[in-house]
């Protein structure tokens, strides 16, 4: 299993869980590097076909990282991503995917560490799932 | 003479940094100042606020007029184009007049040329002195050179000459020859500057000059500032929450408060006001992050006396903190090296508790004075003396200064600048910029790879420069943009936000990646080239599909309702007129001052007389009495409203609406002539002595219980000035108070103090146990239990005096305009601490005793600040709508309303000429929460577009 190398979108809001990805990486990238940020204003504007669209392009993982409940720049764009996030999450499943390649978690801004502990676990976790069986069967 | 800056602000905290963007975003030029190294003063290390424990001070950014340079963290830094930052400065002498006053700075040396730092960090390896790090509450370490904020862009060292040797390790190190350790502090003079706000705020008490329980040696006794840096996770242990002596985790903390406050024997006659608040919170956050429940705060009275403070300490105490009304004795190491409290507790018993550590809930410095130059005329303090304000209270204060300011830039005619663009709407014509910064990216990426790939398969050029953050790099920059005729850039560099805010004059479209975040030390040139070439595809992606938006522009209705005509109704009103804003006050009542029957101290009364008088010879104010707001519609900026006055209606068209329909007294019942309020005594004590002997003051009556479970934050104030009173009236008068947590913060502890100088007798009593009264001939005998005697007793009185508290207006407005009201009532602000007089819906604002509890002094304040805030709106005559907002496809859209009811900011709305979805571009903050529940694809968000967004995963996943 080890030689797949999972590929893995991170979509992120630019208030808190791009700024913690931003202090955890001033210097230098310290997350693994199959994981690509996608920056967007936040969580609230995350569309499901968004995620589908990573799926379908390949993706082994999609991450999504907002600010802690009741920290959300535009007040609660995050609790209304909570609600669609779990229900791709069921829609993903029927269609075979595990549902643990989808997760959700709030990082704040001052959060660089967690930032990276997030990545690299789920980077790790994605790797032992290896490669999405669905996918190769998959024609939508 | 130079007039660039209207304003010059002093102190780059929360309050200076308000300030500088109340007089930013109505278009004039900010001159801000730090002695520090860098902006954001203490709540730079602060990651979380009461009362929802997270940050949410990104909230204080422009809204309307927004600069989309400057969409960031605040905490990164203050980035907005009107607002010049000069770090290491100190005002040394202010001259002349306002509108032309001449400035001398102290200029430190910060070592490090800013424009030539590349953040490289070699010169800080090389540095032979290690210092404590203060940012950490010194739990960790540095080098002389160093970057002071960790979160901070840009990620420039400066050096601390107080701890350096000047050996010259790291001038000789630095790769871009951007450190100079000769310079001396300078003087610089800046002439032509309308006025100065000195935002300085205040310094916290040092517990290791007066050592006050000899804890100094003991190290697992810290700060409260220290203790939060613990918890953070970009803290000196990363977050782990362990204790400094031995590294075990904590679990167990006792939080001595007043600790340099409070206490006479240091000559600190005063409240520092937060400190209560601020241990609640770290209670409560430790007791969430490690699950452990045996915290206890250690206090004489727990000062809970902000509006949602009552209950945020309720569900502190559910979490299993313990609140131990005590007096510290001494504070020891244990036999197991835990430090240990020995303390008095409430009944007089001597006890001993040991924790995992002890945290110093230390206040504000004592002896601090304001600098003199503010005497000087257009010299504004946020505050009469150098103090501690909660956060919201110190946004409240910064506009009322700032409003100052404001009038004098516009008096002396200061030049303004808005900062929406026009984005060009050529075909795209795109370029890449990617700073090789100085070696850095040569030696870790392929960088001719990078520009062979893109140009094979995008045809798209790339430039390098070799340092785009330098002057020389900066002008190449600009240079390549004018001669390639550039419409979209996507600039690649360690920190390239900086470039965003300057390039936003542009009517260019840029993309910004950050390029560090490719390079890691564990993996390949490869592995570099690799991601940087997808994050350029995911770019691209994104701005070769954004099709940017006409700039729209509205009139507006210069014009603005004040609903409301008592202390801050009258503030907000006379603020907007002498800015030259036409107001309609609509007065329920047939006079005006509110609350001004019930105010006892001459010179407030002297001070709302003098106000309503200005107010009713205004010719700029109409005044309409005996009426009220029965109906509103329309959009910020547009809104009209129905006016009902005695049967007749009349419509009135205005920018912004302002509720300022205040509260008052409590409602309260006696028949008994000997049974009084707090309130009415304070009244009839203006007039006449009182003859009674025995006083009984009886605190918090029906408040701070359900269903009014809040501190009305002005009773205990007025019962001690009523007890002095009747004191200095008739020393031989017995005065017992019962109470349960003397809310005297700020200066009004030193009434606390004189009332028990001058023999008013304070006894306690706990909420759930309120002091039974009986009534008899000849007056009341009160029944409650004694803490220090440990026993019941019985008092005696003939006056019986209850502190009632206030209760916001009953008026339906909160239906009427649609807001949102607490438990109790009270109109809600959006963001209790960095948006206190915003209500959430774009161009109503919220201020006074309608919002919350508040003295004359401080409603006035806010009312000015809600005009400050309206100002926004109403200062220009046409309003430019911000980029990136949404739109509505009409073609497309169902109608289903679903973005309606999903918008934030109640930015939409359908209209009822046709009955199509309108998106407000004034409120609209461009989220996208109305695009993604959007079942049609018909929103789209300006900048956000879904191809782009599409394009930008698949390019990542390429
Ligand atoms: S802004 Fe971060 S989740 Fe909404």
């Amino acid at each position: 299993m080890s030689e797949h190398k999972p590929k893995i979108v991170a979509l992120v809001c630019n208030w808190c869980t791009y700024t913690a990805a931003d202090l955890a990486g001033t210097s230098r990238r310290d997350y693994p590097s199959e994981i690509r940020l996608v920056r967007l204003m936040c969580t609230g504007m995350i569309d499901s076909k968004y995620i589908l669209k990573a799926f379908l392009e390949g993706a082994d993982g999609v991450f999504i990282g907002g600010c802690h409940p009741g920290d959300c720049h535009y007040i609660d764009g995050n609790l209304k991503a909570v609600k669609r996030i779990e229900a791709i999450g069921i829609m993903l499943e029927q269609f075979g995917f595990e549902k643990e390649r989808l997760k959700l978690e709030w990082i704040g801004a001052s959060e660089g560490p967690e930032f990276q502990e997030n990545m690299q676990e789920f980077a790790k976790k994605i790797g032992d799932m290896g490669k999405v069986q669905t996918a190769d069967r998959m024609i939508l | 003479m130079d007039r660039k800056f209207s304003t010059l602000v002093a102190g780059a905290g929360i309050s200076g940094v308000r300030a500088a963007l109340d007089l930013a975003e109505l278009g004039y030029r900010v001159l801000l100042i730090d002695k520090k190294a860098s902006a954001g003063g203490i709540l730079s290390q602060l990651d979380y606020q009461f009362p929802n424990d997270h940050c949410g001070m990104c909230r204080t950014l422009p809204m309307i007029d927004r600069n989309n340079g400057a969409q960031f963290c605040l905490r990164k830094g203050i980035f907005h184009k009107n607002i010049t930052f000069m770090p290491g400065c100190e005002i040394e002498t202010v001259k002349g007049t306002p509108g032309n006053l001449s400035i001398s700075l102290k200029r430190s040396p910060l070592g490090v040329d800013p424009e030539k730092c590349t953040g490289c960090l070699s010169c800080e390896s090389v540095c032979p002195v290690t210092v404590k790090e203060d940012f950490n509450g010194n739990l960790s370490q540095r080098k002389a050179i160093y970057l002071p904020v960790p979160h901070n862009i840009p990620n420039k060292r400066v050096i601390d000459f107080e701890s350096c040797t000047k050996c010259g390790e790291c001038v000789s190190e630095c790769p871009t020859n951007a450190i100079d350790i000769t310079k001396d502090v300078g003087i610089e003079t800046i002439d032509g500057i309308g006025s100065v706000i000195l935002a300085t705020g205040t310094e916290l008490y040092n517990p290791d000059g007066v050592d006050l329980y000899n804890t100094s040696k003991i190290k697992d006794v810290v700060t409260a500032t220290a203790f939060e840096r613990i918890m953070s996770s970009s803290g000196p242990y990363k977050g782990k929450i362990q204790r400094p002596s031995d590294g075990k985790e904590i679990k167990k903390v006792a939080f001595i408060q007043c600790v340099g406050s409070r206490n006479l024997m240091i000559g600190a006659d005063y409240c520092s006001s937060v400190c209560c608040m601020f241990a609640l919170k770290e209670a409560a956050l430790l007791a969430e992050k490690t699950k452990s429940s045996d915290s206890a705060i250690f206090c004489m009275d727990l000062r809970t006396f902000s509006r949602d403070g009552e209950r945020y300490k309720e569900r502190v105490k559910e979490k299993g903190v313990r609140f131990i009304r005590s007096r510290i004795h001494s504070v020891e190491k244990d036999d197991s090296g835990n430090p240990s409290i020995s303390y008095v507790d409430a009944d007089g018993k001597q006890k001993s508790e040991s924790f995992d550590l002890v945290v110093l809930s230390t206040g504000k410095s004592q002896n601090l004075t304001h600098p003199s130059f503010i005497e000087n005329e257009g010299v504004f303090g946020i505050s009469e003396t150098p103090d501690f304000k909660e956060i919201s209270d110190s946004m409240i204060n910064s506009s009322f200064a700032s409003s100052k300011a404001i009038q004098i830039a516009k008096e002396y005619d200061y030049e303004t600048k808005k900062s929406s663009t026009q984005i060009n709407d050529d075909d795209p014509k795109l370029h890449i910029i990617l700073c090789s910064c100085g070696n850095l990216f040569k030696e870790n990426v392929d960088l001719t790879k990078i520009t062979e790939d893109i140009s094979r398969i995008y045809g798209i050029g790339i430039t390098t420069i070799d340092q785009a953050c330098s002057l020389e790099g900066w002008s190449e920059l600009k240079s390549i943009i004018d001669e390639k005729g550039v419409n979209r850039l996507i600039i690649g560099a360690c920190n390239p936000q900086i470039f965003s805010t300057k390039l936003s004059d542009n009517s260019l479209l840029t993309e910004i990646i950050t390029l560090a975040e490719h390079i890691s030390d564990t993996e390949s040139v490869d592995e570099a080239t690799k991601s940087i070439l997808s994050e350029i595809a995911s770019s691209i992606g994104r701005l070769k599909k954004y099709t940017p938006q006409k700039v729209r522009s509205m009139n507006i209705s210069k014009r603005a309702l004040v609903l409301g005509g008592g202390i801050s109704g009258l503030s907000s009103a006379k603020t907007l007129s002498d800015s030259g804003v036409p107001v309609t006050i609509v007065e329920k009542s047939d006079k005006l001052g509110g609350n001004l029957p019930f105010i006892s101290d001459e010179t407030v009364i002297k001070s709302i007389k003098n106000l309503i008088e200005k107010v009713s010879s205004d010719s700029n104010i109409d005044i309409l009495f005996n009426s009220e707001l029965s109906s509103h519609k329309g959009v910020p900026g547009k809104f009209e409203s129905v006016i009902s006055k005695e049967n007749t209606e009349l419509i009135v068209q205005t920018g912004s609406i302002i509720v300022a329909t205040g509260g008052g007294k409590a409602s309260f019942d006696d028949e008994n002539e000997r049974v009084k309020t707090t309130f009415d005594l304070s009244i009839e004590l203006m007039e006449k002595k009182v003859d009674a002997k025995n006083i009984v003051m009886m605190q918090c009556k029906d408040s701070r219980v359900e269903p009014f479970n809040y501190c009305s934050r002005i009773c205990c104030g007025k019962a001690l000035d009523n007890a002095i009173k009747i004191k200095e009236q008739n020393p031989d008068a017995k005065i017992t108070m019962f109470y349960r947590d003397i809310m005297a913060y700020g200066d009004i502890e030193k009434k606390y103090t004189e009332a028990r100088r001058r023999g008013v007798i304070f006894k306690r009593f706990e909420k759930e146990k309120y002091p039974e009264v009986i009534s008899n001939d000849n007056g009341f005998t009160i029944k409650a239990f004694d803490f220090i005697l440990n026993e019941d007793i019985e008092i005696k009185a003939d006056l019986l005096v209850y502190s009632t508290g206030v209760a916001p207006q009953v008026d339906n407005l909160e239906k009427t305009l649609k807001l949102k009201t607490t438990v109790d009532g009270f109109i809600k602000e959006v963001d209790f601490k960095f948006r206190p007089v915003d209500t959430g819906k774009e161009g109503i604002f919220i201020c006074g005793l309608r919002r919350n509890p508040a003295n004359a002094s401080e409603a006035e304040k806010e009312g000015v600040s809600a005009a400050q805030r309206a100002l926004r709106l109403l200062n220009s005559e046409i309003l430019i709508s911000s980029g990136q907002v949404a739109h509505v496809r009409h073609s497309i859209c169902s109608r289903c309303n679903a973005c309606v009811t999903a918008c934030p900011y109640t930015a939409r709305f359908v209209s009822v000429e046709d009955r199509k979805v309108y998106v407000d571009d004034i409120s609209c903050q461009g989220c996208g929460t109305c695009a993604s529940v959007c079942p049609n694809n018909a929103t789209i968000i300006e900048g956000f577009e879904e191809k782009g967004i599409l394009d930008s995963i698949e390019a990542a996943l390429g």
